[in-house]
């Protein structure tokens, strides 16, 4: 990819023949390190992607495979280049000659820019789908709950039902669509359900929204709070239960609502 | 005690007399600073709440703000810095030569370094010796987040000293990073790099070191006031509530960015007007375009976050509401002004830290710098780009003004002037003949850290992955790869590389490896698990760790050991030189640039004539190299120095 | 008292680095002057803006009370004031300019510059806010951002005096002699103080 030029020589040949194969070797190093880092990432992604149970949080754990793919030729390029370099150019004493002079060729420019450039869009575009994927708006059957941070805690309520949940337990029917209305009593803090992956700010005086999830898996998960705010951050958190449609229709009724 | 060289005139050596050494110095700063605060204090507090018989209020916001005002405006009454104005506006005559040298401490032996000495030198080394105590004291603060963190539960600290720890150890680290090159390296090689004899305001330069050390104590007072909550990034409305720990901080940030606006001014006007001749814009070394680009963005970015402490101690003193939803304010405002200066900010600390690199790799590898237009179009674009990122940081605030896609847009575009950078600095290196040295050493590991902290800001620059990363350890992990792990290593490449011109010994080059080594892995490692942490969905500033958190917690504060060690291997090896370390010689690399066809140490005025200069510094590989790039020979040190 | 004889070099020097060419002071005073504007504006800029979003977001309705607007006169007194300082001190420059040195003219520029600071204060007392007791958030955010702007241009008004006061000074003493450069650099900060002042103004007119 990037060719460095043919040195002009001051004073003093340089024996020409070796010259390419250090590029060579170099680029075939880079070529076998990429692929073998990308087979390894793949291989390992999935036992330290976060768990996810909604559609935009799978979309984000794609998206960090798929942009790790494209970094790690990257990385190894920078890294290859760095590392023979210093294993093979090295000089063992204070050094006594000057190294060849190099430029780089306009083509070499033109190129470096040209690939950074289109692995740039490439980015964008997919961030941008992305972006497009989270602003679809709610349906009617979408479930919102109103959650409202202070210090240090979080309540939740379902306008839906008019019931506001005990133990401040987030509680959530499985398959049901869900967005966030949430705001804040006092001070900045951050809502953040890392299963379902939606984050949003709680603001005094605002309320922001979150984008529709649907959580397609039963479990346990969490509510933390990602905004420091003040003496008890650390301990802002809530249990989120995400359960089957009856058994949520069940804890509705025993708040005093109506499914 | 200091003895001047004889020379065909004859010399007196000139004997000061103690009282005169001491007034005006730091010492009558501080004497007179700290009368200033009482007085001011204890009139604003009768003033403000009713006279009481007994104790001053000392938790009075209003009592807080006006002690640390009286501190500062009597300190430098006592250290003699309003002399200057004084003279300039109502002295009968111009300040003759020998003043001016009086003032840039001439025959002052180590006096120098305590008083409002202008000589960028003696500057340069004051702002070296403060930058390393406050990383110190920034380290400990990170040796005990990780020690806390070590284990699931709060161990040692509660959750208010555990959040004020993250917060100086925060602030502490970001003021040391954005000065630690443009202070030390910036003050002191930076004139001598372009062929000048001292900065464009020899002044202001003592002035910006100084308002530095004013907010020292500032800071630190934050301890007795009962620390402040809000971690570095200081938001509001939290920042309106607690104590007055508050307005320590605020204030340091106020003195802060006083200081660093000072020297940006002085730094710009004197790469504009004291270059010396021949030394155009394109055989500029890359270290001080580096420089430069990083006080101008400074100077552009910096009165934002001004502005938000003026609001933030408006708030707290005079009871406004910038900050208070019900009142009509809102904390987005102080989040917009704070990321517009923060980000460009993070390029403040990245940019001569770079640049250095690029000085070093051409030097090590005895190369010229593979586009030297390149780099500087690299720099140039990153400095650009920088001021149109800053609402990644609000990306989940909620704010519509933080619209996502063009700021998402934005933050992927600076990847391709970075991305440049890391051609020249690799281009630099291959096939050079590289000389492995311990600042080398420092840009190899720059360039591999720099690698995952560019990489990691690709996912947090995606709106949608950065819904479940924002707030996180992954964000930790990835500023500290990249402020850290690359650019202090930058600042650790220019220490080890100017240290023998600076201070005229030589550091042990096995302990520097040593340090280096265990500073790499220490930190990879740390850092390393941190990354899967906030993958997995740890949150920042947790007091006390989750539960299934901790392994990774553990592995990371257990490689923090080893960046501890190299801390103290790093301080080992300069207390040692100091002390009986061997003479440095005047070229110690072989490099090109100014600084080093001067003798050490370096002379008052630093050179016998002003150099002409004919080419770049980076023309290695041409056999008439030697004699190209300096017309003028270099000067035989004919005057001693003091001290 | 202690003595030190000058050697040689620094008699070859002296010349030289303390007596830096006339080109190289004339822009390094007017670069200082530019620098600093350039960071004064960033400053109004972000006040500017923080208020202007304040308005537009009207945080829980509650950002302004009509009641809060101040009274138009002393602001406008503020800016005429500043805007006579002004031209005096562009007299004073134009006389520098053909050689002589109309002292009157600067000092009365001075004069006038103090004077627009006690109008500030004058300004800032007739905004008549009301406080309510400490403990409580005192004044609405239309009110913060009020009392923000007058803060900062009674400083403003009073570093330009500050400046005034040295320039008439310096001038008295005949040190301007050969420096009328140092003229034209404080003259840079000085309009600029009018320009913003009166900006700065409108600005609370019309927000």
């Amino acid at each position: 990819m990037s060719e460095a030029t043919v040195p002009e020589t001051a004073g003093g040949a340089s024996p020409a023949r070796t010259e390419p194969h250090h590029l060579r070797r170099a680029v075939l190093l880079w070529i076998v390190l990429s692929i073998l880092g990308i087979a390894i990432w793949l291989v390992v992604a999935q036992f330290i992607l976060p768990t996810e149970i909604t559609d935009a949080g799978a979309f984000d754990n794609l998206t960090i495979v798929v942009f790790t793919v494209l970094a790690i030729p990257v990385a190894m390029f920078v890294w290859v280049f760095l590392g023979y370099s210093l294993f093979v150019f090295r000089t063992r004493e204070r050094p006594t000659q000057d190294g060849i002079r190099m430029q780089p060729r306009l083509g070499v420019q033109v190129g470096w820019l040209g690939v950074t450039s289109i692995l740039c869009l490439f980015l964008v575009i997919w961030g941008m789908f992305g972006l497009y994927q989270e602003t679809s708006a709610a349906s009617n059957d979408t479930l919102i709950v109103q959650v409202t941070g202070q210090q240090w805690l979080w309540t939740f309520y379902y306008p839906k039902y008019q019931i506001s949940s005990a133990g401040q337990v987030l509680e959530l029917p499985v398959n049901q669509p869900v967005q966030f209305e949430v705001t804040s009593k006092d001070v900045l803090h951050g809502f953040s359900i890392q299963a379902l992956g939606v984050r949003v700010d709680a603001n005094p005086g605002q309320t922001t929204t979150t984008q529709v999830v649907t959580p397609t898996a039963v479990g346990d998960y969490q509510v933390v709070c990602v905004e420091l705010c003040g003496l008890y951050h650390t301990f802002m958190w809530s249990a989120v239960r995400v359960v089957s449609q009856t058994d949520f229709n069940a804890w509705i009724q025993s708040l005093g609502g109506q499914p | 005690m200091s003895v001047a060289a004889t020379t065909d005139v004859g010399v007196h050596v000139k004997r000061r007399g103690f009282f005169q050494l001491l007034f005006p110095s730091v010492f009558s700063g501080i004497i007179l600073g700290v009368i200033g605060a009482a007085v001011c204090g204890i009139i604003v507090s009768h003033i403000v709440s009713p006279p009481t018989p007994d104790v001053i209020d000392y938790t009075n916001d209003s009592t807080a703000v006006a002690v640390y005002a009286g501190w500062t405006i009597f300190f430098f009454i006592g250290i003699g810095a309003f002399n200057g104005i004084i003279k300039w506006g109502f002295g009968r005559k111009e300040p003759t030569l020998a003043e001016e040298q009086d003032l840039a401490g001439k025959d002052q032996g180590f006096w120098r370094y305590f008083r409002y000495t202008t000589d960028h030198k003696v500057v340069g080394m004051q702002y070296l010796a403060t930058v390393l105590f406050t990383f110190l004291l920034g380290s400990l603060g990170a040796f005990s987040i990780r020690l806390e963190q070590s284990q699931p539960g709060a161990l040692f600290f509660t959750p208010s000293t555990y959040n004020t720890i993250v917060g100086m150890h925060g602030i502490l680290m970001i003021a040391s990073t954005i000065i630690m090159v443009s202070g030390p390296f910036g003050n002191f090689i930076l004139p001598i790099m372009i062929g000048a004899r001292d900065m464009a305001f020899p002044r202001l330069n003592a002035l910006s070191y100084w308002l530095l050390f004013t907010a020292l104590p500032v800071f630190l007072s934050t301890l007795f006031l009962g620390g402040f909550q809000t971690g570095w990034t200081g938001y509001a409305p939290l920042a309106d509530q607690g104590g007055p720990g508050q307005d320590a901080y605020a204030f340091t940030i106020i003195l802060f960015a006083l200081s660093t606006t000072i020297a940006a001014v002085n730094i710009v006007t004197t790469v504009l007007i004291l270059r010396t001749k021949g030394m155009t814009w394109g055989r500029l070394p890359v270290f001080v375009w580096g420089v430069l680009l990083s006080v101008v963005l400074g100077l552009t970015a910096f009165p934002a976050f001004f502005t938000s402490q003026i609001m933030v101690l408006m708030d707290r003193v005079f009871q406004t509401s910038f900050f208070i939803g019900t009142m009509g304010g809102s904390n987005w405002v102080y989040e917009h002004l704070f990321w517009f200066m923060g980000h460009p900010e993070v390029y403040v600390i990245a940019l001569p830290s770079l640049a250095i690199a690029a000085e070093i790799a051409s030097v090590f590898a005895r190369k010229p710098l593979f586009g030297y237009r390149l780099m500087v179009s690299g720099l140039v674009g990153i400095t650009v780009l920088s001021f149109i990122v800053w609402g990644h940081h609000l990306y989940t605030s909620g704010s519509e003004a933080a619209i996502g896609g063009p700021f998402m847009l934005d933050t992927e575009l600076i990847s391709i002037p970075t991305g440049v950078v890391f051609l020249v600095l690799v281009g630099t290196l291959w096939r050079g003949k590289i000389w492995v040295t311990v600042p080398l050493l420092f840009v190899v590991g720059l360039l591999v850290n720099f690698v995952i902290g560019g990489i990691t800001g690709l996912y947090l620059a995606d709106v949608p992955t950065d819904e479940i990363l924002h707030g996180g350890m992954f964000v930790v992990a990835h500023f500290h790869f990249t402020l850290v792990g690359s650019m202090v290593f930058g600042f650790m490449a220019g220490f080890y590389y100017w240290f023998p011109k600076m201070v005229g010994k030589r550091l042990d080059p096995f302990l520097g490896k040593l340090h280096f080594w265990l500073f790499e892995i220490g930190f990879v490692g740390t850092f390393s698990a941190l990354f899967y942490a906030g993958l997995e969905g740890e949150a920042r500033w947790q007091a006390s760790v989750p539960p299934e958190y901790a392994v990774p917690n553990l592995i990371a504060s257990l490689f923090a050991i080893l960046i501890a060690a190299s801390v103290f291997t790093l301080i080992y090896n300069v207390v040692m030189t100091l002390v009986r370390g061997e003479k440095a010689e005047a070229n110690e690399w072989g490099a090109k640039t100014l600084e080093w066809t001067v003798p050490t140490p370096v002379p008052l005025e630093n050179f016998e004539e002003l150099p002409v200069i004919t080419s770049d510094p980076y023309n290695y590989g041409e056999p008439e190299a030697e004699e190209a790039t300096v017309g003028a020979a270099p000067a035989k040190a004919e005057l001693q120095t003091e001290g | 008292m202690s003595e030190t004889a000058i050697t040689a070099t620094e008699h070859a020097h002296e010349g030289e680095s303390h007596a830096l060419p006339l080109h190289t002071r004339v822009s390094r005073a007017r670069a200082i002057v530019i620098l600093l504007i350039i960071s004064d504006v960033m400053m109004v800029a972000s006040i500017m803006a923080a208020g202007g979003y304040l308005n537009a977001i009207n945080t829980a309705n509650a950002f302004k009370v009509s009641t809060d607007q101040p009274a138009f006169p002393p602001g406008l007194i503020v800016a005429i004031v500043l805007v006579l300082s002004g031209l005096c001190y562009f007299w004073w420059e134009r006389s520098v300019r053909a050689g002589g040195n109309q002292q009157a003219a600067v000092v009365l520029a001075m004069l006038l510059m103090l004077g627009a600071f006690g109008c500030e204060i004058w300004y800032w007392l007739a905004l008549n806010y009301t406080t309510a007791p400490l403990s409580a958030p005192a004044y609405d955010t239309y009110q913060s951002i009020v009392l923000l702007v007058t803060g900062f241009s009674t400083v403003h008004l009073f570093l330009a005096a500050v400046v005034g006061v040295l320039m008439t000074g310096r001038s008295a003493n005949g040190r301007l002699k050969g420096q009328e450069y140092l003229v034209q650099a404080a003259g840079y900060w000085w309009y600029y103080t009018v320009l913003s002042g009166v900006l700065i103004w409108l600005f609370t007119v019309i927000l």
